[in-house]
């Protein structure tokens, strides 16, 4: 141990601080863009007066909220009250520490790792520590004092221990199929990309991104992520219209700050999430030495998907969101996993080196293409019975008012039957 | 709830996205005004002489809500000579007691002010006036950090009517005005002169007597 590499570990510190910067200020372009996105799909422009197209926005925000003064209630658990929002904040970027952005470039002849950490149970961490993150949740609205602040945090909490079930069991699969918890073994297990196939898989992995195996996983995976991070239709914790500002009310300047931040955070740290485990991690169609630029650009994606979705769907009602969860999405996650698992087997089963998908040629690789199969064909049974179990019948027409129809409009009468607008029951 | 109320909602969104905003940047654009859209009120110039039309008849300060309007009226004691030719400051010009339209004039103003802190641009003294020297102006800019100058005074007051008739001709070229209806009398502002004068005389006269503010 005399030749202790000090090289190492200076490179492991720039690393760490190079990723930590650029998450924070992910974050701040982060809430710019949102309401950029929200802005045009309201057909207004959003911020475009600080700086160029309004690019420093987040920049005036964060000052904003620095020289605020930081309000405590009179009746507030003081010393909670404090610790709250920067356990929030911590859980959520200490997240980081386990999210490969790629695998490794070679500089100055010695490989610079993308990653912080490459721990060998590094998706149970990320878990881990984003369900860590409802601490600081139920810490902030129960120091608070404020009944408003008190429902928010019961209903995360609620919300997140459910929603957490989720999105473990459907996490399950994807593991099962890369036989890894490892981040950067699970990409390697997808492969390569859809186009240009095999760039590296190991023997015995499917070698094609998994979103394809997987679809059902994946839905239920988004669904519980979008919950796990309380937003849009998940927001119910906030949920403006009825508990002021929920968790957050009483805090003030950067204590709600940290909370804003750890909020945004944790979207991306689902989206990584989502991005290795179903859309192939770093792996893209140039092989690996572009790997942080696919991974970030999948990540975007999502992150788009999120602002889309919270710009056109509705909050749930309370009650449908725990039905969703436990009724719907933990029944279908676990049928997926005994679907996985019976299906892995077999294919193992059938033969025990089968090459990776996009390696070998079909003839030899047909137990995976089996396998896509019977999950694409479970996960269009899912959607769409999903959709007609809503509308109450598998073949004949809704009787409940649809989008556009001018019936959702009206509760005239029809004849002497007046027409029930009843409120759709929880599913 | 169906999927495919999920997807024409997601779709909605999108197309939305990436149209055309319709947010006017305001103060780096204008939005073009509506032709009837009430700023302050301004003085028509006169098609001629380029000056207000104002016979100082006192209707506009009596019929103000919100007493915005102080006027002065001054007998004319002229020698019944023709001044339109010369110009002088207005407040000189009327102390001197001689009308700027015309020398057989009776009644003028010598100072017109609008306090426009307190204009609910109502329009009834545009309304009101015989003789047609007031309109509702687009002028609609009058923020100042100085309470003065939110009185407008008879410059200011002329200046905006002129810019409106400036940007009402501009808009208004090419466009054919149809003629005067039948049975109607024409306007006084398509005279050189209002077509009678008496009325507004005896009707100041009674207005002076009971309105001592407006006399001032």
């Amino acid at each position: 141990m005399d030749t202790f590499d000090w090289v190492w570990v200076l490179i492991r510190i720039i690393v760490a601080s190079v990723i930590l910067t650029i998450v924070l200020v992910t974050m701040g372009f982060l809430t710019y863009f949102e309401r950029k996105v929200a802005a045009h799909m309201q057909q207004r422009q959003g911020p475009n007066r600080t700086g160029p197209l309004g690019l420093l926005q987040w920049v005036a925000d964060a000052v904003k909220l620095i020289h605020k003064e930081e309000i405590i209630p009179a009746g507030a658990d003081r010393a909670i009250f404090w610790l709250a929002p920067m356990l929030s904040m911590l859980t959520a970027s200490a997240a980081y520490a386990f999210i490969p952005f790629g695998e490794h470039i070679e500089l100055f002849g010695r490989s610079i790792p993308y990653y912080i950490s490459d721990t060998p149970v590094g998706i149970l961490a990320l878990l881990a520590f984003s369900s860590l993150g409802v601490y600081g949740l139920i810490m902030g609205s129960w120091s608070s004092n404020n009944k408003y602040s008190l429902l928010g945090g019961l209903r995360s909490s609620a919300q997140v221990i459910s929603y957490e079930v989720t999105m473990g069991i459907s996490l399950i699969g994807p593991l099962l199929l890369a036989q890894s918890l490892n981040l950067n073994d699970i990409a390697r297990a997808q492969g390569g990309s859809l186009v240009t196939g095999f760039t590296g898989s190991l023997l015995n992995t499917p070698g094609v991104w998994f979103i394809l195996l997987q679809p059902v996983a994946f839905l239920t995976y988004l669904t519980s992520a979008i919950a796990e991070t309380n937003r849009t239709p998940f927001d119910l914790p906030e949920a403006e219209s009825e508990l002021v500002g929920g968790y957050h009310v009483e805090f003030a300047a950067m204590h709600f700050g940290l909370y804003f931040l750890a909020e945004y955070i944790n979207m991306i740290t689902v989206s990584a999430i989502a991005t290795y485990c179903f859309l192939g991690g770093w792996q893209g169609p140039f092989g690996a030495a572009f790997g942080p630029l696919w991974f970030i650009i999948k990540m975007a994606g999502f992150i788009f998907f999120y602002y889309w979705l919270r710009w056109t769907v509705p909050r749930f009602r309370y009650d449908q969101l725990m039905g969703i969860c436990w009724k719907v999405m933990l029944p279908l996650a676990l049928v997926n996993i005994l679907l996985v698992a019976i299906m892995r087997t077999g294919v193992a089963l059938i033969q025990p080196d089968i090459p990776p998908l996009a390696l070998g040629n079909l003839g030899v690789t047909w137990p995976w293409l089996v396998f896509i199969a019977i999950q694409l064909v479970f996960a269009v049974i899912v959607v769409v019975g999903a959709s007609r179990a809503t509308v109450g019948s598998w073949w004949g027409k809704s009787d409940r008012p649809r989008v556009g129809d001018p019936r959702s409009l009206t509760t005239t009468l029809d004849g002497d039957t007046p027409r029930r607008v009843e409120l759709r029951p929880g599913l | 709830m169906e999927l495919t109320d999920q997807v024409t909602g997601f779709l909605l969104t999108l197309r939305t996205m990436v149209g055309p905003t319709v947010t006017v940047q305001y103060p780096d654009a204008m939005r073009e005004l509506a032709p009837r859209f009430r700023g302050a009120v301004g003085f028509l110039p006169h098609p001629e002489t380029g000056r207000e039309k104002c016979v100082g008849c006192g209707l506009c300060p009596q019929i103000c809500p919100v007493d915005a309007i102080t006027i002065g009226i001054i007998e004319d004691e002229s020698d019944g000579a023709d001044h339109t030719d010369e110009w002088h400051p207005f407040e000189h010009y009327y102390m001197k007691g001689l009308d700027p339209l015309d020398a057989t004039s009776k009644k003028f103003t010598y100072y017109y002010h609008i306090n426009e802190t307190r204009c609910l641009y109502c329009g009834l003294c545009v309304e009101v006036c015989p003789v047609e020297a007031l309109v509702m102006s687009h002028h609609f800019e009058m923020a100042t950090d100085n309470r003065g100058e939110t009185i407008y005074d008879k410059h200011k007051i002329l200046q905006m009517g002129k810019t409106y008739m400036a940007e009402l001709n501009e808009r208004l070229e090419g466009v054919a005005v149809p003629p005067a209806l039948p049975g109607r009398t024409q306007r006084p502002s398509q005279l050189g002169r209002p077509a009678t004068v008496e009325q507004p005389d005896s009707g100041a006269q009674a207005y002076g007597r009971e309105e001592s503010k407006s006399s001032k």
